[in-house]
This record gives structure tokens, C-alpha cells and sequence, in this order.
């Protein structure tokens, strides 16, 4: 009997020996002396207020919880947390108007050199980056409000920052008025899901020398371009939607130096051009929507190996646009709104070729100002004649299986 | 009357020869010649202008070195003074240069560029970096 009280006793005692003191901090103490009593595994409950604190460390896992987004403010002057603990936990707080400069890179929410950080439910407004990540592991950032208003500020920083990362999970953010809404620089092996980034200076999403990554179902949109991915390999982008992207360098996906990735489901509405591409190879395009771009695609005469599929063109200016006459890729059984074409065994798929490129896409590419004439009656007469006997667009840019109705995707 | 073509020629080479020169770039507008990338980060950005003068803009000084490869002689090189301590782009063939990965440029190409030793000796100094010239870029 004894033996099983004093079981019983341990089976009690133990689980409360272990777990984690809750510590309630306000706006007159200093929360930088709350995280340097606590213990690992601790609970901090951050009070509501407004707190003039600044460059807080968090060194021990603790979990750090505001109530109603307790205010941290840099006051235009300072950083405001920084992470160097791993399995650090954030949520429900706000961090603002942290200072800037050209030497240090300024953040909300900062995380250095750290693994299994969860930054969550977090607001962070008017940085110049928002949260950052350097050196770190298995984090995840989701549910934050990102939000600067950096419409032409050119010392603007990134919404989310990422280099020299692995496997990081952006989720079900939403990101708006900074430079770039998620940029990543050496990162790998991470997912973006569910963000929305919109109203961002230069691009929503930005790749640098990142492989094995993927971003599917977010929005981009009203970014001076979509998403640009650069020299990189094996990113996966699904089910993304990318809109209202105008001007001059504006695209919905920017590729450059970019192979074996895959670009599926997505949708492009209203961009100057859906996809533009250089020097990118074995790149599947399948199954996404152009509708009512500038250009849907253009594809430059340095890509080769990729395959653009069972796609649809809808509403666009131009299809396709290419500055060469070589093309070494794949084009079939997409739906082109322009096929004029006829399909007489009825099987959906069109007779004769579609040649995606016009000549007023050729004409325009090498002289821009000839687009005063697009849409004349002279334009209609050569589009017809060339139909007829191609001796401008570039004979092996072409669709061989065009289809006659659209795919429903 | 003889005279006019003559000096008309003259006139006209003479007006194209001045009429080379740098072109402010339109930052968060203009793109990238060479990586097609929106011109952001003033610290970094870079022109060439050719001989006919054709106007190319970068926004890494990586950029406009690799660029400088597809381009015959007597093109004009400017690149940003990193300091930011004279307004005016500099002449890239003359500038000093440093090599960090903590610049942190747009195409992690890291290249500062300073109007002259004097005024790159403090960054060199903290980071321990060897002085670089446009002949010796990386």
C-alpha cells in the first residue's frame, strides 16, 4: 500500500516538478528581465500596452504570448526581438516602426542561427523587414499580418526574409508594402503556402539560388512583378494565382536560370506578361489559365526541353513571344481562344497546327513602336497571309494537337 | 555654301559625342539589362552606356560585368558610389571595389563600389578585405 501511494506520489509529483511556471509581464517591467529569469519551457504572458522596448533576446525556449497584441515599439530607431534559442515559441503580438539603415538590416522579429522557432498570429507593421530569418531550421511563420507601406522607398526591406535556410514552412500570411513580400536567398527544402502578398515594390515572391522549394495556393497580386525565380532548381509551383501585375519589367512569374521545376494549376489574369522565361529548361507548364495578359508567355530562344501543356490561352494580347527562330521545346494539346482551325473527326483536338506566336508579336519584339498599327486592318491582312504561308513566326513554335474546347481546370 | 555639309557632319558627330552620357535610372521601375530584375538598391546599381549611346541599366555591379562581355569598346561604365558620398555615378574603370558576402547585394554579386581608397578604408578595415580595381573583379 505504501509502495503504491508513494508510486502514485511520483506519478503526480513528477509531471509538476516538470511543467513550466506561467510569468505575467506588463508594460512597467521589463520584459528582457522576465526572458533572462525564465526558465526553459516556461510560459511569458505578455500584458496589453504599448512597450518602448527594444532589441529584446530571447536566449532560453521559452513561449512568448501576447494578450489582445501587446505593442512593441522600435520607435523608427531600433530592432525589436530577436530569436537566438531554439524551439521558441511567438504569437499574438504586435511589433512596429522599427529604424533603418543601409548598414544593419533592420527587423521586426528576427531569428538567428536557430531551429523548431514558430513565429504565429503575430501583427508586424512598418518594418523594413519584417521577419528574419538567418541560418535557421524548421521554423514556421503563419497567420502574421506583415504590413509596411514602402510604395517608393527604396531602402525598403523584405516581408519575409529568408538566407541560408532549410526547411521553413510560410503559411497563411498576409504580406503587404515592402520591397519584396518573401524573399529567399539560399534556402532549401521549404514550403510557401496559402500566403497573399499583394501591394509589394518589387516582386511578391523572390528565389535566389534556392532549390527544392515549392509555393502553392498563394496570391499575388499588385506587386511590380509576381513572383521571380532565379537560378534555381526543383521548385514546385501549384495552384497559385497571379493577377494585375502592369508595367514595364512587370511579369507573373519571372524565370531565369531555372530547370527540372514544375508550374501547374496556377492562374494568370491581367499581368503584362504571364510567364516570362530565359534560360530555363526542362520546365513542365501544365494546366494553368493566361487569361486577358498582355502576353501570356514569352519564351526566350535560350530555354530548351520545356513542355507547355494542356494549358489554356484565353483573352490574351499575344499567346506567345520568342526573339529567335529556334525553339526547342514542347508545345501540345492546349486551348488557344485565337485557333481558328477545324476539327472534322470530332475528337477536340484541332487538324491543322496552331502557331502560337503572331507576327505582330515578332514585328513588336524587334520594333517596339510597330504596336501603334496592332489591331489595324493591315495587321488582320498579314496575320492572314502568314497563317496561310509562315515566313516570319518561327515555323517549329507551333501546337500540333491545338484543342477545340476548353479544358476545364 | 561648300562649307555647310562639312560642318554639319561635324556638328551632328560633335552633338552625339557630348550627347553621351548618364542617364538617371528610375528606381522601382527599370529593369535589369542583363537579370531582368526591377533596379531597387541605389548602393548598387550600375550603367553602361554604348557607343551609339544606347543606354543599359543594372542592379548589381555583377550584372554589368557580365554584361560588359557582349559589348564592344568605347562604351561609357558607371557604377554607384556604395557611400553614397558624391551624387554623381562613378567611371567603373577607375572606382575601388570591395567583396563581402555581408553587402548583401541583389544578385549576391557583393560588390561596393567607392570613389577611392580613402573612402573605402573604413569598411575594409572592420571586415579585413583586400582593395579590388575593375581589373582585378572577381
Amino acid at each position: 500500500m505504501t509502495c503504491i501511494r508513494t508510486i502514485l506520489f511520483f506519478l503526480l509529483l513528477v509531471p509538476v516538478g516538470l511543467s513550466a511556471a506561467v510569468i505575467r509581464t506588463g508594460p512597467d517591467s521589463l520584459l528582457q528581465h522576465a526572458l533572462d529569469r525564465a526558465q526553459p519551457g516556461d510560459t511569458i504572458l505578455v500584458a496589453p500596452g504599448h512597450y518602448k522596448q527594444h532589441e529584446i533576446v530571447v536566449r532560453t525556449p521559452v513561449t512568448l504570448i501576447g494578450e489582445s497584441y501587446p505593442v512593441f515599439d522600435g520607435e523608427n530607431k531600433y530592432q525589436i526581438l530577436i530569436v537566438s534559442a531554439d524551439n521558441v515559441r511567438i504569437q499574438g503580438i504586435t511589433v512596429q516602426n522599427t529604424g533603418r539603415s543601409s548598414m544593419v538590416d533592420m527587423a521586426g522579429i528576427r531569428l538567428q542561427n536557430v531551429s523548431r522557432v514558430t513565429v504565429s498570429n503575430c501583427r508586424v507593421l512598418n518594418t523594413t523587414y519584417g521577419i528574419y530569418l538567418q541560418g535557421s531550421k524548421f521554423c514556421v511563420i503563419e497567420n502574421n499580418e506583415i504590413r509596411s507601406s514602402a510604395t517608393d522607398e527604396l531602402q525598403a526591406g523584405n516581408g519575409v526574409h529568408a538566407w541560408k535556410s532549410d526547411s521553413l514552412l510560410i503559411r497563411n500570411n498576409k504580406i503587404s508594402g515592402h520591397r519584396d513580400g518573401i524573399y529567399f536567398e539560399f534556402v532549401t527544402g521549404s514550403a510557401i503556402i496559402g500566403n497573399i502578398s499583394t501591394n509589394n515594390v518589387r516582386y511578391g515572391l523572390h528565389f535566389m539560388f534556392s532549390h527544392n522549394d515549392g509555393y502553392s495556393r498563394n496570391t499575388f497580386r499588385h506587386n511590380g512583378a509576381g513572383v521571380a525565380v532565379m537560378y534555381s532548381k526543383h521548385v514546385v509551383m501549384v495552384g497559385n494565382t497571379f493577377g494585375e501585375h502592369w508595367g514595364d519589367a512587370s511579369y507573373g512569374i519571372l524565370l531565369k536560370d531555372i530547370s527540372d521545376s514544375r508550374i501547374e494549376h496556377n492562374q494568370f489574369a491581367h499581368n503584362t506578361i504571364g510567364i516570362f522565361m530565359e534560360g530555363s529548361n526542362r520546365i513542365h507548364v501544365l494546366r494553368n489559365t493566361f487569361n486577358a495578359n498582355g502576353w501570356a508567355m514569352r519564351v526566350q530562344a535560350s530555354c530548351e526541353g520545356n513542355t507547355i501543356e494542356t494549358n489554356n490561352f484565353t483573352e490574351n494580347s499575344f499567346d506567345v513571344a520568342t526573339n529567335g527562330t529556334l525553339m526547342l521545346n514542347t508545345w501540345r494539346n492546349n486551348y488557344w481562344d485565337k485557333y481558328e482551325g477545324y476539327d472534322l473527326n470530332r475528337d477536340g483536338t484541332g487538324d491543322v497546327p496552331y502557331h502560337p506566336v503572331s507576327v505582330y508579336s515578332i514585328l513588336s519584339e524587334r520594333i517596339p513602336s510597330t504596336m501603334i498599327l496592332y489591331r489595324s486592318f493591315l495587321t488582320n491582312i498579314i496575320d492572314q497571309a502568314e497563317k496561310i504561308m509562315p515566313s516570319i513566326i518561327p515555323d517549329q513554335l507551333r501546337d500540333d494537337s491545338p484543342q477545340t474546347k476548353k479544358w476545364k481546370l | 555654301m561648300k562649307m555647310y555639309l562639312p560642318a554639319l557632319t561635324l556638328l551632328i558627330f560633335l552633338a552625339s559625342a557630348c550627347g553621351r552620357k548618364y542617364e538617371p535610372i528610375n528606381y522601382g521601375k527599370d529593369a535589369c539589362a542583363h537579370c531582368k530584375m526591377t533596379i531597387m538598391d541605389k548602393r548598387f546599381a550600375a550603367e553602361i552606356v554604348n557607343e551609339k549611346g544606347r543606354v543599359f541599366k543594372f542592379d548589381d555591379i555583377t550584372c554589368l560585368k557580365a554584361y560588359t562581355a557582349e559589348l564592344t569598346t568605347g562604351s561609357l561604365l558607371f557604377v554607384n558610389d556604395y557611400a553614397g558620398h558624391s551624387a554623381e555615378p562613378l567611371d567603373a574603370t577607375k572606382a575601388v571595389y570591395l567583396h563581402h558576402e555581408s553587402f548583401k547585394s541583389p544578385m549576391a554579386g557583393n560588390l561596393p563600389a567607392f570613389a577611392d581608397a580613402a573612402a573605402a578604408k573604413a569598411l575594409q578595415d572592420s571586415l579585413g578585405l583586400n582593395l579590388l580595381t575593375w581589373e582585378s573583379l572577381p
